[in-house]
């Protein structure tokens, strides 16, 4: 039988696990490193890169470089969201066919579940080379916060890059469950995770085995990112300053900046000082220039200080949303490598009143709580029993505007629940549901998650036909639902596929275009 | 003219080409100067001496177009088995020559890329194999380095390939091959054979 494999699709980096010998391991990819950036480019030469390679030309060729497609997954072009990363993305985001943001890179589109999707096959193929065999089954991790589309779309990633997905779970429970929390008695865990690009504070509670995310808050345009960009930002100023040279317009320069201040900063998370040495960084009619600075760990914490406390303001909000005070957390969970910055772990013990977990690598966590999922899911003697919930209320748009709740949020899956409507017209021959996601009761305001119709009901007085609604979800948060007339027995079904999802002939398509490409590099 | 003096004299106009070449103007001139001294009345050298001199003029000076000296000095240094100076000849040179020479001297500029790119090529061997810098930090800082062989050397790190270097630079192939190429010649780069 083979393995199962767990992975972290981050934002920023990416991380695949698996179960050996009942340990949970990170499988590090051929240079050595367990974490691959979540980063796909085409080349000037037309190659195409993936993870470590493509984040080298992130500057250089930036037009060309997709990263953090997961902020646009599964969402409208519309999405405010989509529109915040149009305005600070080098790359070009447009407007796919079904509403959805597509990505323009190398002359050609590519969909969001596609750039997912082959990130995927990278880890897939991280995987492999070092299990030594093929691997074909996936638990991968996904927000919180995702909704339906989201994980539909990173299921549909999961199968363009070869993987059957056998569940999606959520991040901060998977950070829990590589702590092995799922197995001792009832308590509360905040899970602080501050990854490259993002950051999620989210408040759980593990009661029998099932575990509700009570609230999750964050921001979505927050992460290890912005400490880069401020040292950066200051090494351009100080060297300005110092040489009188501007490297603002020199991509060259930037990228080895961005590279140097990125290594500075996880340096000075183990000492006090580090060197940052940039021969030949600019030159000038008196010969080339050099960029030495020795940067200390208090010179980064006064850099960066207010974006630390921006992600304790969402800390306090996740509580109050939470209905918890700081001091009901039993345990703290930090999540993601900028949790390793001396600050942060210092501010989040002074919010919290407790010291975080520590003994499970930030960068890891997640992806280890996945493979402990992956290998649940394949021994039939383990009972560990892991059970999430709806992240939001699901139901359908009744007249009026209204929103209809069938499935109220933080309800344990898989679930089942089905309602009775009826017409609102005399003689009304069909009626088209139209399924919704989100907490207001007003059905604009909610997430449409797709929507059809049922015909060929019966003609009767309006109030009379009964048409029973019925919502599936199953245990990775996908949803299904189905409309049945009772007087006349006819159905109609669907599984939620709405803006941003493939149609299962597109997912074959790029299937097949992907494998061409395999081939045409190995020639 | 003695043989020696020969020599001399034709070495000294090499030199003041490559220099001419690199931009140097200043110390081609020296060097020229200096071959007429030994040779009074070089042809070579007072060619050498009126092309350079014409071009180093402001355009409303000149009304003559440079492109097609600089094409034969260009043709020179190739000769001279220098191609790499006719380029850097070639590619510094001031533009507002008449098409038709211009064309020409474009012509010899692929021309000469092309045969360079294959004499990197061929000095570089197969792109799969693993760089690694000779030296240490100190010891870069001390060598007159342009950025884009800076930002080469930043990319090194024991691990990726010569054709993925070549390739995620962002640099124009040629010149991405001719910077390792030099850095490997200066002893910089190096790779197992």
């Amino acid at each position: 039988m083979s393995r199962v494999i767990g992975i972290d699709l981050g934002t920023t980096n990416s991380c695949v696990s698996v179960v050996e010998n009942g340990q949970s391991t990170v499988i590090p990819n051929s240079g050595g490193y367990k974490t691959t950036p979540s980063m796909f480019g085409i080349s000037q030469d037309g190659k195409r890169l993936v993870g470590h390679l493509a984040k080298r030309q992130a500057i250089t060729n930036a037009r060309n470089t997709i990263f953090a497609a997961k902020r646009l997954i599964g969402r409208r072009f519309d999405d405010p969201e989509v529109q915040k990363s149009i305005d600070l993305c080098p790359y070009e985001i447009v407007r796919g066919p079904n509403e959805d943001p597509r990505i323009k890179v190398g002359g050609k589109t590519f969909t969001c579940p596609e750039i997912s999707g082959i990130i995927l096959r990278e880890m897939k193929r991280v995987a492999e080379e070092y299990l030594s065999e093929t691997v074909q089954e996936a638990v991968i991790t996904v927000p919180a916060y995702f909704n339906d589309t989201q994980r539909q779309c990173t299921k549909d990633a999961g199968k363009i890059a070869g993987l059957e997905v056998l569940r999606i779970i959520n991040e901060p429970t998977a950070a829990a469950l590589s702590y092995g929390m799922n197995r001792q008695g009832d308590e509360k865990i905040a899970v602080y995770d501050l990854g490259g690009g993002t950051f999620d504070i989210s408040i759980l509670e593990m009661s029998d085995g099932v575990i509700e995310v009570l609230a999750t808050s964050g921001n979505t345009f927050l992460g290890g990112e912005d400490f880069d960009r401020r040292i950066v930002q200051h090494l351009v100023e100080w060297f300005e300053e110092s040489e009188g040279m501007d490297l603002r317009g020199d991509t060259m320069a930037l990228q080895r900046l961005k590279d140097a201040s990125e290594k500075a900063k996880c340096d000075l998370s183990m000492r006090d000082v580090v060197e940052i040495n940039l021969p030949f960084i600019a030159s000038d009619s008196e010969g080339p220039r050099h960029l030495n600075y020795e940067l200390t760990r208090e010179n980064l914490e006064n850099l960066v200080h207010d974006v630390v406390e921006g992600t304790l303001k969402s800390v306090e909000q996740c509580c109050v949303d939470a209905g918890v005070q700081a001091q009901d957390i039993d345990q703290i969970v930090l999540v993601g490598g900028q949790t390793r910055m001396p600050l942060v772990q210092k501010r989040v013990t002074e919010h919290f009143g407790k010291r975080p977990h520590k003994g499970v690598n930030p960068d890891e966590v997640v992806g280890l709580g996945a493979a402990v999922q992956a290998a649940a899911l394949l021994d039939a003697d383990n009972d560990m029993l892991l059970l999430d919930v709806t992240p939001l209320s699901l139901g359908i748009g009744t007249y009026g505007g209204h929103f209809a709740r069938l499935i109220d949020r933080n309800t344990t899956v898989p679930v089942s629940k089905g309602h009775i409507f009826t017409t609102t017209r005399d003689d009304q021959s069909a009626v088209k549901i139209r399924v919704l996601q989100g907490e207001s009761d007003m059905a604009n305001e909610n997430d449409l998650l797709g929507e059809f119709v049922l015909s060929g009901i019966r003609p009767a007085p309006k109030g009379e036909p009964e048409v029973e609604v019925s919502f599936d979800i199953d245990a990775n948060g996908i949803v299904s639902v189905s409309a049945r007339d009772l007087a006349t027995g006819k159905e109609q079904s669907i599984t939620v596929s709405s803006t941003g999802t493939l149609s299962d002939s597109e997912i074959d398509e790029i299937i097949e275009e992907h494998d061409l490409y395999e081939v045409q590099i190995k020639d | 003219m003695t043989q020696t003096n020969d020599e001399k004299v034709s070495r000294l106009l090499q030199q003041g080409l490559e220099l001419y070449g690199t931009g140097d103007v200043a110390q081609a001139f020296m060097l020229w100067n200096e071959a007429l001294e030994l040779d009074p009345g070089n042809e070579e050298a007072l060619d050498y001496i009126r092309d350079a001199d014409r071009r180093t003029k402001p355009r409303g000076e000149n009304p003559e177009a440079p492109t097609a000296s600089l094409v034969e000095d260009a043709r020179r240094l190739v000769h001279a088995a220098n191609a790499e100076a006719a380029l850097e000849l070639l590619t510094s040179a001031p533009i507002g020559a008449p098409a038709g020479e211009c064309l020409e001297s474009e012509a010899m500029i692929e021309l000469l890329r092309a045969k360079l790119f294959r004499d990197y090529q061929a000095s570089l061997g197969h792109l799969d194999r693993i760089p690694s810098v000779s030296g240490t930090a100190g010891d870069l800082q001390g060598r007159n380095l342009p950025p884009s062989a800076g930002f080469l050397l930043s990319m090194v790190d024991g691990l990726t390939p010569l054709a993925d270097l070549i390739s995620v630079s962002g640099m124009d192939r040629f010149e991405a091959m001719r910077s390792i190429h030099r850095m490997h010649e200066a002893g910089i780069l190096e790779w197992d054979q």
